[in-house]
């Protein structure tokens, strides 16, 4: 393009093609660019991985392409600017135009001087007739040393020539022009070209009669011809390039615009292919670096080239291998562990003690069900907090809690302890052991309490073993009563009337005494003996609801005592002896009544609780006497244990006992503080 | 893509902007003689100032006269002969002078004055275009004229932008048709 520029090149034909084959390519690369851009700002969009790369890479790349480019090009259009300028000044300018005003004017004498001749020839010809000018003719062609004469009529035909060639025979035609010329200006001077021979051609008019034309032709010197088309072509040239000198600005510009752009395009357009090509591992990476951070560390890329990039890739697929089966291993180790966690848990949740773990602050860990059996607190749900976070929920446990948290700050090794505390439902008893726990590197983490209900167990203890003592005192004691009343009662009966008045009577006095402590050591036996023995004699299915109405109507009618009961809707069923329930009814009742000196309210409260799912019919019984106190409360159900100044102190642990005989409790609910509150729950037989 | 096809359009369609310097083709007439088709016609070459600058510095201008004899078809019209007459005028400031060059035989002419000279191109006389034999009684021809300025024959600085200037539009804003009698 630059040769056709120049004009010195086969390609200056096609000039104009190359210019749109250049604007074709550039708006072709244009576009390449544009879809490129547009498919990278989408990318950049949708934060896709590498855009941001390829986009600082392009940008970097075109402004290193742009910046040293625009450089040249501002200097190369003014190192051309001046360069075309210079070709030009005022002195050639001068000299080229002096040169032509010289040359022509040379010529104009030449034109001028064969003017002259021609007038001459013209005046000579005035008045001769056609055939004396026809015969006369050569010899002024020669004489004026013209190559060719030739007069015609006014209409501009031909009347005669002669040539100095002589197989001329017909003279050189002015044209159209030419004799409008003529006819103007009544002469014409003017150079031609006949058989590429350089001619001055005059005409001038013959005044005549007829107005005649006479053409003379003047044949000019090859060397003047030559030197004439020479500075000719010279100062044509010189014009035409003065001309042309903005376009040829402008046209340099044009051209060396769509090089630079071309250029630019095509650079910008290699840039985001090899910047792709360069980036697409990195983004394959950044993809499968996303999806191993995912989760997904199968993983694998395609190793496309042998280069730094593609050992990169291969380091990255056994990157993900490894991981992938690091994963797996963990996974499967992981599930194991799971799995005995699960074995664990399910031991511990199944177990009949309770287990809670504390952490190295004393914070609980775990705590398995039975310890909310046993406690009626769900310790689970404590995780994370310490004994005295529970304490301020379930203040009912405080003592318990606060023990077993000093055994835990204290206590540096196993230990073990009994604690007897008012539980829900009523007095339990623990047996406690902690275990401090430590670290492979003998830290210690925490410790593991173990502990269960042994209520129960004492209960069946100490119950045993007054069953034991009131068998004995059955046994030992009952038996040398009555030889002793008998013996009392005969001494009466043998010596009363052999002593005196008044020795009989304190004999009277005596054995009446011994009969009397007799019969009152044989009552205490024989409730002892009621105690001892087992109270489900004969068990049969019967309506608690009825028998407590029952019962309660033997109350109802004395005076100063009122009674309210609040029943269930339902008939509640049990399974029990009624003799022995209808006693346990008695006794509460009774208790009830005494406790109150006679007058006051009994509530009597019938319903149905579940239990560790199991249906219970709950009887309570409220009464408005003077209460308990707090060493009465933990041996309340206990034998010789009473509040009155009669009795044996067997009723209520008869009542317990029997009670428990049939998969009953019985307690004292603590909550109630107008008197004693005691409650019964018995299992509920459904028909 | 639509700018660039447009460009394209207007780069080689000159006679949509076309203005005051068309060349004009008049006074078209046909004759038949010895079984030819002879044509006689007028070409009216306007030069603008700048195209009468660039020639009077020396810059040559080209025309060259396209002549088609076209078979009327019913979608589209076939060409069956194509002439091209090309005429260069040059002018030549030592001798004061203008040259008509028929480049189609090199003949060359010179004239004292440009009117002179344009004159000289513009007149078409008993052009032999077709032989008579070529044409099918049935069928209706017609014969297109047109003046085309060629402005690849410019100086290469001047050709790009000659395409953008309506003072180089001097080609024919559009083809003269003249029917062929059977």
């Amino acid at each position: 393009m630059s040769s056709a520029t120049q004009g010195s090149s086969e390609l200056s034909d096609m000039y104009s093609w190359l210019l749109i084959g250049n604007s074709l390519g550039s708006i072709v690369l244009f576009v390449l660019i544009a879809i490129n851009a547009y498919s990278l700002a989408r990318e950049l969009k949708k934060r896709e991985a590498g855009a941001k790369l390829t986009t600082r890479m392009v940008s970097l790349f075109a402004v290193l392409a742009i910046a040293p480019a625009a450089i040249v090009f501002y200097f190369s259009i003014q190192f051309l600017n001046q360069g075309i300028d210079s070709w030009f000044n005022v002195e050639v300018d001068r000299a080229m135009e002096d040169a032509l005003e010289l040359s022509a004017e040379s010529l104009d004498q030449r034109k001028r001087l064969h003017l002259k001749q021609v007038r001459k020839l013209a005046k000579e010809v005035v008045g001769k007739s056609q055939t004396l000018i026809a015969l006369e003719m050569g010899g002024m062609r020669e004489r004026v040393e013209a190559t060719e004469i030739a007069l015609f009529t006014r209409q501009g035909h031909v009347i005669a020539s002669n040539s100095i060639d002589s197989n001329d025979i017909l003279p050189l035609l002015p044209g159209e022009h030419t004799w409008l010329q003529v006819r103007q200006n009544k002469e014409f001077v003017s150079f031609n070209q006949m058989d590429d021979k350089l001619l001055i051609q005059v005409i001038v008019i013959v005044e005549d009669d007829e107005p005649r034309f006479m053409q003379v032709l003047f044949p000019v010197s090859e060397r003047i011809a030559d030197l004439a088309d020479s500075i000719d072509f010279a100062f044509v040239r010189y014009q035409e390039t003065t001309f042309l000198r903005g376009s040829l600005k402008s046209s340099f510009l044009l051209l060396l615009s769509l090089v630079l752009l071309l250029s630019l395009l095509a650079a910008i357009w290699v840039a985001f292919i090899s910047i792709r090509h360069i980036v697409d591992p990195v983004k394959q990476l950044v993809k499968g670096t996303q999806a191993v951070a995912s989760g997904n560390y199968r993983q694998q890329l395609s190793v496309v080239s042998q280069d730094d990039l593609g050992f990169l890739v291969e380091s990255f697929n056994d990157m993900t291998m490894r991981i992938a089966r690091s994963r797996d291993e963990t996974k499967a180790a992981s599930i194991e562990v799971e799995h005995q966690r699960a074995y664990l848990e399910t031991v511990l949740s199944n177990l009949t003690a309770g287990v809670v773990s504390f952490g190295s602050t004393y914070k609980i860990r775990t705590a398995n069900q039975a310890a909310y059996r046993i406690l009626h607190i769900p310790v689970s749900h404590f995780v994370g907090q310490t004994l005295l976070d529970v304490i301020v929920l379930h203040p009912q446990l405080t003592q318990l809690w606060e023990s077993i948290q000093e055994l835990l700050e204290n206590a540096d090794d196993v230990w073990q302890q009994r604690f007897a505390f008012l539980g829900a439902n009523g007095r339990q008893e623990l047996l406690c052991r902690g275990t401090p726990l430590f670290s492979s590197s003998g830290e210690r983490v925490g410790t593991i309490v173990v502990f269960d209900d042994v209520t129960d167990l004492i209960q069946a203890q100490k119950n045993a073993a007054w069953g034991e003592v009131a068998k004995r005192l059955a046994h030992e004691i009952k038996n040398p009563l009555t030889p002793i009343q008998l013996s009392a009662e005969r001494l009466q009966h043998k010596l009363a009337a052999e002593l005196s008045e008044s020795s009989a009577q304190i004999l009277q006095r005596s054995t009446q005494t011994i009969v009397n402590q007799v019969e009152a050591l044989k009552s205490m036996v024989d409730d002892f003996s009621e105690y001892a023995r087992p109270s489900k004699k004969q068990v049969e299915i019967i309506n608690l609801n009825l028998l407590i109405n029952e019962v309660l109507a033997l109350y109802i009618l004395q005076t100063g005592i009122r009674i309210i009961t609040v029943f269930s809707a339902e008939n509640l069923m049990i399974e029990a002896d009624p003799v022995s329930i209808r006693q346990v009814l008695h006794n509460v009742f009774k208790n009830a009544q005494e406790a109150m000196g006679g007058k006051g309210q009994i509530e009597v409260k019938l319903s149905k609780v579940m239990r560790n799912n199991t249906e219970f019919a709950e009887l309570a019984v409220y009464d408005e006497g003077c209460g308990l106190s707090d060493e009465q409360l933990e041996t309340i159900f206990e034998p010789y244990v009473t509040t009155k100044t009669k009795g044996t102190g067997l009723g209520l642990a008869i009542v317990k006992k029997i009670i428990e005989e049939h998969g009953g409790a019985i307690w004292l609910d603590t909550t109630y503080n107008e008197g004693a509150g005691f409650i019964i729950q018995l299992p509920i037989v459904l028909i | 893509m639509k700018i660039a096809v447009f460009l394209l359009c207007f780069l080689f369609y000159e006679s949509l902007w076309a203005g005051d310097f068309s060349t004009e083709v008049k006074n078209v007439s046909m004759e038949l003689v010895a079984d030819h088709y002879q044509l006689n016609a007028d070409i009216i070459y306007r030069i603008s100032p700048i195209a009468r600058e660039a020639l009077q510095k020396g810059v040559s201008l080209t025309w060259a006269v396209v002549i088609k004899t076209e078979e009327q078809g019913v979608l589209w019209n076939s060409t069956i002969k194509k002439l091209s007459l090309s005429y260069q005028i040059q002018n030549h400031a030592l001798l004061n002078i203008y040259s008509v060059k028929h480049l189609n035989n090199g003949e060359k002419e010179v004239f004292s004055s440009l009117a002179g000279a344009l004159n000289s191109m513009s007149k078409i006389r008993g052009l032999d275009i077709l032989d008579k034999k070529r044409i099918k009684p049935e069928n209706s021809y017609h014969v297109a004229i047109k003046a085309v300025f060629k402005h690849e024959a410019l100086p290469v600085p001047l050709r790009p932008f000659s395409y953008f200037d309506s003072q180089w539009a001097l080609s024919s804003s559009h083809w003269t048709l003249w029917p062929l009698q059977n």
